[in-house]
């Protein structure tokens, strides 16, 4: 079927499955910043925002986006530079696989919420699975990049 | 400037971080068609019949691969050296399937969808075998998991199918039996360590075409390209001249990527159909078929004086290899082979033991390799033995620990797979790792318990490590470097980045020595056409090993430079310098950035492109000290992680944020494995824990404060003084936890992971209820 | 996903049309497992564009829209004020926050998940079920009635006077389902609910009455009550004689807390 949705601020128009995910029908169409890490939507290395909001997009039909705005990495270049400066001055970024479901997270968390804990930062990013890192350089590089936000 | 110790950014950082195309399913020919392999839902059955005529038959299908389609060549999956130490007991396909998820045919076809459908139209007929499901009892079993006489090893291993037995090792220095009976204090306990599985969140993934020239070409998610090409080349019955293997950026390894999985299927079906193919897995087969950490039983006795001085220590185990004997006899001899060097000042020591087959999944190469396997029942039976003695834990390590300069005869008797090397020890801080690490914890305040709320109780724990860095005899490396017009240089490796930084670590020793920024390194590594040699990214090599051979490609070409150089300043090689910028001679001097594009345009013109190599000699030790603080709810046996510190000796680290953030990671992984992590099966064989939602690894909550320090430590054997970090980090968190828990609850728990059922149960029959 | 046709209904009354229309269409909830394909839709109807994503209070009460996502559920000041914020602490754990924005009320209560916390706490709280055709009737009644696929669940009603209550839990890590649930509820009378047992959350009277009884050992005797009257099973993440142990302690610590 043909949806009309907004893709990282432009419309498109796209031919998809009815039955296909947010997730493959991105990929299916080069935008490779989105990962499939474990199909269960328990890992959020797939996560883009769904109006705003950070979903899995391995968990959501494609045809749900119809009418509706989907941001990847690819929409916020300019942030998951940043970020992702950040995050390597810190040796964070390690295999790179979960970080623009990261970065996507970190997006919708400074939308949300201002001037968060570590405590409160661990706990919205908590779905964000990393087995690289430990986590705590990430925690280092976001605490710098909320520092420079704010 | 120096490049070597400044922690600099990973070169491909933000890149990744943006989310461009650099994984293997990114790359992949947009055409490729989709290999799955449909997998048994038997744990051991033999394949009486299997018909795929009507798969065979469907839209889009292209090729159907069974038993009978593949050549007969016996082969490991395990990523190794040749000839490899684990047996050859494997086939792309064979007739009989050992474990569920076993492969028992593939299809390659034009979709997903088109995949599925034929995978559901092949029809087998099974032979139900009685499984070997309690690795305890697989020894002499009935069921004979490798009967196939092709099977075999490749060097005395103690292979011995017939009895079910991958691999069996046994040494001794001097009679731990007739020291134990002298010594004061004897302790006998036997540990329990499970199966652990890698969630390296990029699943395993490889797409393989024909080029024009008609060799099969291979884009894997692998950690040891070469091992990948020498093993497909056996399988495929095609010489290693007909392949290339590359490896992207790959989405984490931790040893699941050092053995081969989709490569053998994809390429098959490439060269059948002549179509580029490409095979992902999904989280599911990552979890059904793929490599697990090797569940072990210990059964550990030390003797020693009533003042704590160790007098001897006896390690025995079994090892469950599950299916095939991939990793089977080196990850159990590293259980040895990495921990009992740490106290050298025993009498006798004893180490031996087996591995079997039973029909689990597959045991495999996992970052810690035996070692922490080896490290939970050692420093867990040392902080027994100074319960039992009333000692300090800390006292009674530190009475026993290895120092600098000295030696184990282990060094020399054990190594992988075969025996070992002799080596002094140059650089060891054990000392200043504990006293570091029992300041940040606070130990004198906190050990061993504090009260700290009603059922809440809070306790210490401690445990040291060791590891190695890289294979001696085995372990080679090569660089080579070339010189560009306006003083670039591209650095070519074949050592394997797995998302650790070692490109960019490599790169950096390659600065350092060159005298430029890091910046004017240009790495590309991992391609078996195009860098030359690696063994690959295990072992703990990659810094070690391949940084010595950067070292040696620099230095080949700091001295072409001068001999080019004096050439054109007309001077005597002799009498010239490289600083870097400039070669200076007796009368003026060149800068590199004239001298590179002469070389290339107008004078003496010729490309400067020089091949180092290093074997490695020795394995230097990383050490470190680990410490946790646990909080336990007396009431339900929960185990919360509070803090854990490490202090690690990885020599002079050559990026500090990189190596610190390595031994975080590992950190992580040892939590889990510690806590909540382990692989589950069903009566009949299935695996229980077969998504990210039942095997549960560590989310940033359960790891709220890991504080890494590195000592300051030169290793003189090292490039620039530098020891291995990738495993080290792993290896104390199940000793130092169940340590921790002792302490603050009383209970000694000794089969992992330490779940809040087993540390209730444990506090109830301490409290005589139930 | 298998799925022929999607429809995504622009009201709830749509989307009764439409199930009633095809016998083989289905309601998808949040959607969270659709990638492991384990079921096939002919026709999938989504009320994602439903405008059934809504908490608001009205006369009956605090009604949250099938469509409420748990994310909606924890940031919500009217929910995290109702009953101690017992809700919130229900769900804002599970997973991580995308999967949390997708996840719904309605997907949870209409799938009957044994092992959910929301479910335990909405029972414990006393919630109705407002079902397109069957109308409004107590959760605890639809728990027990046979599943009715024809029928679509438009929300649920807290009841307006909140009371108190308490949450106790415990999973393996800090982001996983739980190996036990519990709520505790005062409002007229005291009610205790435990779930993931692992079988669908129960009431406790025997528990509940005990706690009534009052005295300094109320809540230990309601542990005990609980532990005796409810039956365990084992799974993955326990066995039935450790979540009897817990059920014991957290039902003890809920009803403590409830009653301070």
């Amino acid at each position: 079927m043909t949806i009309h949705f907004e893709l990282n601020g432009r419309k498109a128009t796209w031919e998809v499955e009815p039955g296909e995910t947010l997730l493959d029908a991105l990929r299916r169409h080069e935008i490779t910043s989105v990962k499939n890490g474990c199909d269960t939507a328990s890992c959020s290395t797939c996560t883009v925002l769904l109006d705003g909001k950070p979903v899995p997009s391995c968990a959501v039909p494609v045809c749900r986006v119809d009418g509706h705005a989907v941001m990847t990495v690819e929409g916020v270049p300019e942030t998951a530079r940043r970020l992702g400066e950040l995050l390597a001055a810190e040796g964070a970024d390690q295999c790179g696989f979960c970080s623009p479901g990261l970065v996507m997270s970190v997006v919708a968390m400074t939308d949300e919420m201002d001037d968060p804990s570590d405590a409160e930062i661990n706990a919205y990013l908590s779905g964000n699975m990393c087995r690289c890192s430990g986590y705590v350089s990430q925690t280092r590089a976001i605490r710098k990049y909320l520092e420079v936000k704010s | 400037m120096s490049e070597v110790g400044r922690s600099l950014p990973k070169i491909d950082g933000v890149g990744l971080v943006m989310g461009r195309p650099a994984y293997t399913d990114d790359l992949a020919p947009r055409d490729a068609l989709i290999v799955k392999a449909l997998r048994s839902p038997h744990a051991f059955a033999r394949i009486v019949s299997i018909d795929t005529t009507a798969a065979e038959a469907m839209p889009g299908v292209h090729c159907v691969l069974t038993w009978r389609d593949v050549p007969r060549v016996a082969i490991t999956r395990a990523g190794q050296g040749h000839p490899e130490p684990s047996p050859r007991d494997r086939f792309i396909l064979d007739e009989y399937v050992r474990h569920v998820g076993d492969e028992a045919a593939a299809v390659a076809a034009a979709t997903v969808a088109e995949a599925d459908a034929a995978l559901a139209a092949i029809v087998v007929e099974y032979e139900v075998l009685e499984p070997v499901l309690d690795f305890e009892t697989a020894e002499g079993h009935a069921s004979i998991l490798h009967p196939e006489p092709e099977a075999h090893e490749n060097f005395p291993i103690g292979f011995d199918p017939a009895r079910n037995v991958a691999s069996a090792y046994a040494m001794k220095v001097e009679d731990v039996d007739a020291v134990a009976e002298g010594a004061e204090v004897v302790l006998r306990r036997t540990y329990y360590t499970q199966a652990q599985q890698h969630v390296a969140l990029e699943p395993m993934a490889c797409t393989t075409w024909l080029d024009v020239h008609g060799r099969l070409n291979v884009i894997s998610s692998t950690q040891t390209p070469w091992h990948v090409r020498r093993i497909m080349a056996r399988a495929l019955d095609i010489q290693v001249k007909d392949i290339r293997v590359n490896k992207p950026r790959i989405g984490g390894g931790f040893g699941g990527k050092q053995m081969i999985h989709g490569e053998l299927l994809c390429g098959l079906s490439t060269l059948r159909t002549g179509r580029p193919t490409k095979m992902i897995y999904s989280r599911h087969e990552v979890f059904e078929a793929t490599n697990t950490r090797h569940p072990m039983r210990l059964d550990m006795t030390v003797a020693a004086d009533r003042d704590g001085r160790l007098r001897a220590i006896d390690m025995r185990i079994l090892s469950d290899t599950g299916a095939y004997g991939e990793h089977a006899l080196t990850v159990f001899m590293i259980a040895g082979a990495k921990t009992l060097p740490l106290y050298n000042k025993v009498d006798a020591v004893r180490f031996g033991g087996k591995t079997v087959y039973s029909n689990h999944l597959p045991g495999g190469a996992f970052r810690g390799y035996g070692a922490i396997q080896g490290n939970f029942a050692l420093e867990s039976i040392l902080a027994e033995l100074a319960h039992e003695l009333d000692l300090d834990p800390i006292a009674l390590r530190e009475m026993n620990m290895i120092a600098e300069g000295e030696t184990s005869p282990i060094f020399a008797i054990m190594g992988e797979g075969t025996e070992g090397r002799a080596q002094t020890v140059d650089s060891c801080k054990l000392p200043e790792c504990i006293r570091r690490g029992r300041e940040m914890i606070g130990w004198d305040d906190k050990y061993p318990r504090r009260e700290v709320g009603p059922d809440k109780v809070r306790g210490v724990g401690m445990a040291l490590a060791m590891q190695g860095s890289g294979i001696p005899g085995i372990d080679m490396a090569s660089a080579t470097l070339k010189l560009n017009d306006f003083g670039s240089f591209n650095l070519l490796i074949g050592a394997t980045d797995l998302g650790t930084g070692s490109d960019t670590i490599l790169a950096q020793i390659a600065a350092d020595d060159l005298g430029v920024s890091t910046d004017q390194i240009i790495v590309y590594s991992s391609d078996t056409d195009r860098t030359p040699f690696d063994t690959g990214a295990y072992a703990s090599s990659t810094t070690y090993v391949s940084g010595h051979a950067v070292r040696d490609a620099a230095a080949r070409m700091k001295a072409a430079l001068i001999v080019e150089g004096a050439l054109s300043l007309g001077c005597d090689p002799a009498a010239a310098t490289f600083d870097g910028v400039e070669v200076k001679g007796p009368d003026g001097s060149i800068s590199l950035e004239d001298l590179s594009t002469h070389l290339l345009y107008s004078e003496h013109q010729k490309q400067l492109c020089v091949t180092g190599s290093h074997l490695c000699e020795k394995s230097p030790p990383p050490y470190m000290a680990g410490f946790a603080e646990v909080e336990v709810d007396t009431a339900t046996g929960l185990v919360e992680l509070i803090d854990y510190v490490a202090i690690v000796d990885c020599g002079q680290a050559i990026n500090p944020n990189l190596a610190k953030v390595q031994v975080e990671g590992g950190l992580a992984q040892g939590v889990g494995m510690a806590l909540t992590e382990e692989v589950r099966y069903g009566k009949r064989g299935h695996l229980r824990t077969n998504t990210m939602m039942t095997y549960k690894i560590p989310s940033r909550e359960d790891l709220p404060s890991l504080r890494v320090e590195l000592v300051d430590s030169h290793e003189p054997s090292g490039p620039h003084g530098a020891k291995s970090v990738g495993e080290i980090g792993i290896d104390t968190p199940p000793a130092a936890i169940a340590n921790a828990v002792f302490n603050a609850v009383g209970v000694r728990l000794r089969d992992l992971p330490i779940t809040p059922e087993k540390v209730l149960a444990a506090l109830d029959a301490a409290r005589g209820e139930g | 996903m298998g799925v022929r046709t999607y429809h995504k209904p622009t009201s709830l009354a749509e989307a009764a049309g439409l199930l009633a229309a095809d016998k083989n269409a289905a309601i998808i909830g949040g959607g969270a497992f659709l990638r492991l394909g384990a079921r096939t839709f002919e026709t999938a109807i989504d009320l994602f564009d439903a405008d059934l994503d809504y908490i608001r209070e009205t006369d009956d009460g605090l009604e949250l829209g099938a469509m409420a996502t748990y994310r909606m559920l924890e940031t919500d000041p009217l929910v995290r004020t109702y009953a101690d914020g017992v809700i919130a602490r229900a769900v804002e754990r599970i997973v991580g926050v995308q999967m949390r924005n997708i996840v719904t009320v309605g997907g949870t209560v209409f799938g009957r998940y044994a092992f959910s916390n929301l479910t335990t706490a909405l029972l414990a709280l006393d919630a109705d079920v407002v079902l397109h055709t069957a109308g409004r009737l107590p959760l605890s009644e639809f728990l027990s009635r046979k599943p009715d696929r024809s029928d679509v669940l438009g929300a649920v009603v807290l009841p307006r006077n909140a009371g108190r209550a308490a949450w106790q839990d415990l999973s393996r890590t800090t982001n996983d389902y739980a190996v036990l649930n519990v709520c505790a509820a005062v409002r007229d009378d005291l009610r205790v609910v435990v779930g993931a047992r692992p079988g669908l959350a129960r009431f406790c009277p025997a528990a509940a009455s005990a706690a009534a009884a009052g005295g300094d050992d109320a809540p230990a005797r309601a542990g005990e009550a609980a532990a005796a009257e409810l039956e365990f099973g084992d799974d993955l993440r326990a066995s039935a004689d450790y979540r009897r142990r817990l059920c014991r302690v957290l039902v003890e610590r809920a009803v403590k807390e409830v009653l301070s």
